[in-house]
Order: structure tokens, then sequence, then C-alpha cells
């Protein structure tokens, strides 16, 4: 049975449909992440897994528990990490910590061991007694997570959460991600940059215009569309142009020659590269490089999405 | 408890806040200290002419100094206490701006327990400021509220109860902070025109009756007269009528779905 399951779920705003029956299962354990362009329905999707939002049709089920009978029991298996930084200014470090951990039901020493391991594992145990409004961004988004993993939840939802913060705090996130998962955390994951998706993620969902259009692993979704990949091929000793003659080849799609390089873009260039390599060889071209770039998650989020700007 | 907790980080923003705690605890005294420094210092009229510098404040003097300071004193306490009630809704709607009413909407606690926190810490800051302002203006200006603490403690308790209503109602109809401390700045000026605060005919007695202010008034000066609770009854049942009502709208208003954004 799966860890967090959404059947059918439907979410109106007036006549506007933010969410179109959407059906999906994350594993215990899994980082699963979570892609769609702006206004796709992510936000919505999240706030009905979160309980902030009630779906107008549809089921959704945590550890089994469905959260319409029982939105508290589902709520303490959470922890989310918001968009936007939401911490209060006017509390130090550790205060704001202790504050989310009591509203989690922790008291005593599970509350002050609790606040310690949350502001250790984010690096903050040295600002403690800081207040915010001196932090940097990276700093503040990292006291973001630490009041999300205070109780130590089962699950854990990060939205966006290295939006607008420096390489270094950002390494720091993804490692934090990477290490909390590994301590027994399922994670739901939502970002706008594919590199840190394709990184962090074993499992990816697109949503757009409401619906979940693709979902499975990176390799999955990478067969689902005809995306590109491309050959790079670095030669010397180019007397004829072989442009003509590799476009003939099946499979081939476009073929560019500009000084000492020949681009080829193919559905499945690894079947053509033998092909490819033959007709170089015979016309005396001599080869001095060769290298393949297979198609990354942000052209299969293209490719699916489409290119038109959202607003 | 996340009931507490909740109630005593709102405390503290507000009470933590060494400007706030200027504005609504020292500026009343202040505002009275000024007033009675004035009257006291004015001279009752001996041929029934109006002394130089001075318009109705004299003539009205004619009922007495203390009975002026005492007006003074209970206008400037209700007005200060509706101010707070201001900064506590415009807390609410800050935490919506700033996303943590989303972020403690998402924690296993019911609504009303996040209500309850919020509205228990409101209660708590304005008893507070009011028992502040009630104390040092007695110890600092002399100013007498009356022959009972327990009565005026009884009557801050029925008005503080209206005004964090009150404050509920804008924190649950605003998500934009600017507008809705606009909005309640004008509520409340207008309330106090129309209960006739800014001046000093009768010509208000009318449109007085639909304000906060002329009840609240209305108890504080009874007290400092000389009446007991019995004698402010009507005054004290109409302040818990205006609370139901208000508190019936909030919590109609809190049944939104995304009441925290």
């Amino acid at each position: 049975m799966s860890y967090i399951k959404l059947k059918d779920v439907v979410k109106r705003y007036d006549s506007s449909l933010a969410v179109d029956n959407i059906s999906l299962s994350i594993e215990k354990g899994e980082i699963f992440g979570l892609l769609g362009p702006n206004g796709a329905g992510k936000s919505t999707t999240i706030k009905m897994i979160m309980g902030l939002l009630k779906p107008n049709s549809g089921e959704i089920n945590i550890d089994g528990i469905n959260i319409r009978e029982d939105e508290i029991a589902v709520k303490g298996k959470l922890g989310l990490v918001p968009q936007d930084i939401a911490i209060y200014e006017n509390l130090s470090a550790r205060e704001n910590v202790e504050f989310f951990g009591r509203l989690y039901g922790l008291r005593g020493k599970s509350l002050k061991d609790g606040v310690s391991e949350a502001l250790e594992f984010t690096g903050l145990s040295e600002k403690q007694k800081e207040k915010p409004k001196k932090f940097s961004g990276g700093m503040k988004r990292r006291l973001n997570i630490a009041c999300a993993i205070v109780h130590q939840p089962e699950i854990i939802i990060m939205d966006e959460p290295t939006v607008g913060i420096d390489p270094q705090s950002r390494n720091h996130i993804l490692h934090s991600v990477r290490e909390l998962n590994r301590r027994g955390s399922t994670i739901v994951y939502t970002s706008h940059y594919m590199e840190e998706v394709e990184t962090v993620c074993d499992r990816v969902g697109i949503i757009d215009h409401g619906k979940l259009i693709a979902c499975g692993s990176k390799n999955d979704l990478k067969k689902q569309v005809d995306t590109e990949e491309k050959i790079l091929i670095e030669a010397t000793d180019i007397r004829y142009n072989p442009v003509d003659e590799i476009k003939g080849l099946k499979g081939v799609l476009n073929v560019s020659l500009s000084e000492n390089t020949i681009e080829v873009s193919a559905t499945r260039a690894q079947d053509n590269l033998q092909d490819i390599l033959f007709i170089l060889t015979k016309s005396g071209v001599r080869v001095r490089n060769i290298s393949l770039k297979e198609p990354d998650l942000e052209s299969v989020f293209l490719s699916l999405t489409g290119r038109k700007l959202r607003d | 408890m996340p009931v507490i907790a909740i109630a005593v980080r709102n405390i503290k923003t507000v009470l933590f806040n060494k400007l706030l705690v200027l504005l609504i605890v020292i500026m009343p005294v202040l505002q009275m200290f000024i007033m009675s420094t004035v009257i006291e210092s004015a001279e009752v009229p001996q041929n029934g002419t109006v002394a130089s510098g001075f318009t109705e404040i004299i003539l009205l003097g004619q009922t007495g100094g203390a009975s002026l300071i005492r007006f003074f004193a209970a206008s400037t306490l209700v007005q200060f206490l509706m101010m707070t009630g201001i900064i506590a809704a415009a807390m609410v709607i800050g935490e919506k701006e700033k996303h943590t009413l989303a972020r403690v909407f998402s924690t296993p606690l019911k609504k009303r327990q996040i209500i309850a926190g919020n509205l228990l810490g409101h209660l708590v800051t304005t008893l507070t400021v009011a028992l502040a302002v009630l104390v040092l203006a007695k110890l600092l200006l002399g100013i007498d509220w009356g022959n009972s603490l327990i009565d005026i403690l009884v009557v801050t308790v029925f008005v503080v109860c209206t005004i964090t209503a009150l404050g509920f109602v804008f924190s649950g109809l605003f998500r934009n902070m600017k507008l809705a401390v606009g909005v309640m700045s004008f509520t409340i000026m207008a309330m106090t025109f129309l209960s006739g605060g800014f001046t000093s005919g009768d010509q208000f007695s009318v449109t007085s009756r639909f304000t906060l202010n002329k009840w609240a008034f209305d108890a504080y000066i009874g007290l400092m007269e000389g009446k007991n609770l019995w004698d402010i009854k009507f005054n004290l049942a109409v302040l818990a009528v205006i609370s139901i009502v208000l508190g019936i709208a909030a919590c109609i208003l809190y049944r939104r779905e995304n009441v925290y954004e």
C-alpha cells in the first residue's frame, strides 16, 4: 500500500479547476519531486496533502489514514517547509523552533532535544540566540527547515526550499534533504531548479493545467517523450560536407557543421553512432572526440509542458 | 499546551516591543497628564467670562475640574484600548502576510485551538495594557477610578472582550495590513465622533448608542462617579451583547477554508 496516495482529487476555485482528477502514489522512504509551471496546481496539491485545503472530491490517504477523517493525525506526521520563509522575526532562532515544536506537542526534554538537534542539523546552533532579522537569506531558509523538522516528521514537504540563496546554502540544503531521507523521512520536493530535482529525487511527477501529465523515475520520463539526443563530433580533415549523407540516416533529425564540429540530433543517437562513424571514416575525416548528450529533465519538462510562456 | 504557546507568543510580540508599549501605555498616561495639568491650571472665571486662551474647556469647568479630568481619563483609556485592539488585529493580518499563520494552520491543531490561542493572547495583552494605564494614572496623576478596584476590573474585562472581538472581526476580513489598519483607524475615529467624543454637546445622543465607545465610556464614568456594578448593568449588558455578536461574526469569518491567507 502506498504511503501517500491521492485518488481522483479535484479542487475548484469558483469557476476555475485548479486540480483536475489527480491520482498519485508516493512510497515510504522516497524522495518524490513535484514539478510544474507556475499556476499548474502544485501548491494547491501540496496544500491539500497538508490539510490546508479540502478537496472538492477524491481521496487523500497518508499512511492509510484518510485526511478527511482524521486531519489532525495526518498533520502530526507531516513537516512543512513552505516556499515563503515563515518564521517570526521578533523571536530568536531557538524560540522560533521551540514555538513550532510546542505546536507539534513536544514538551520538556523531548522539546529541548528536538530543538537542539534541528538547529544543529541546519547549522544554526551558534546563531540560536540571534533574531532572524540579522540572518542572511540562506540562514533564514535553514531556519525555515529547522522549524519543520523539530518534531522529526515521517513526511517532509519541501516547497521550493532553495529559492534565492547562495550556492553554499543550496548545497547544504540539498545535502540535508538526502540526510533527512537517509534518516527515514519520506520527502515531497518541489522546485523550479530541474538540476536539483534530477539530483535529489528518486521519482518525479509533472503537473500541468491541474493534471498529472507524467510520473515515474527520471529514466521512465525520458522514455515517455521523444526528446532529442545529441552527438557532438570534433574532427579534422573535413574535406567534404557529410551533412546530407548523415541526414539520410533513419532517426536523424538534424545535422549541422561548424568549423571542426559536427552536431547530430537524433531520437536514438546511440543507434546511429556506428553509421555516422562509418560515413566519416570512409570520407577520410579524422575523428578526434565524440560526446553524447542525453536529454535532461529540463528538456523532458519543456517537451511535456511546452515552451510557451506562462503567466 | 499549544494554545498557551500561541497566546504567549502573541503577548511577547506586543509587550516586548518597546515602541508599542510606549504608544499604548505611556502615551495615554501622558495624554491624561497633559489634560489634567491644563484643567487644573485653568482658573475658574469669577465674573462668568471666559479666561484668555480657553474656550469650551473653561465653560465645562463650571461642572468642576475633577469631573473634566475623569471625562478625559475615561475617554483616553477607551481610545487607547481600541488602539490596542487595532494592533492585535494587525498582528494577525501581519501573520497572514508573513505566511506564519498558514504554517501554524499546517500543524496538528484544531482551528478553534489556534483561534483560542490568539484570542487569549490578545485578551491578556489588552488587559495588561488597561491595568498598566489604570495603575499608572492612579499613582502618577492621582486619577480616581472609583470606589472599587474589582468593579473597575470587571468593566475593563467587558471592554477588553468587546475590543478583542472587534479586532478579530477585522483580522478575519482583511489580508492586507495597511488597508486593515487604515479601515480600523477610520472606524475608531468614526465611532469616537458618533459617540460625541469630539464635542461637548448632546447632539450625538442618538448616534452614540450605536458605538462601542459610549457604552464603555459611560461604564467607566459611572464607576468614577461613585456608582456600582449594579447601577451600570445596562452598559455591561450592551457590551456583552456587542462582544457576542462580534464574536459570532468573527467565528463565521474564520470558518473560511483559506482564512490563513
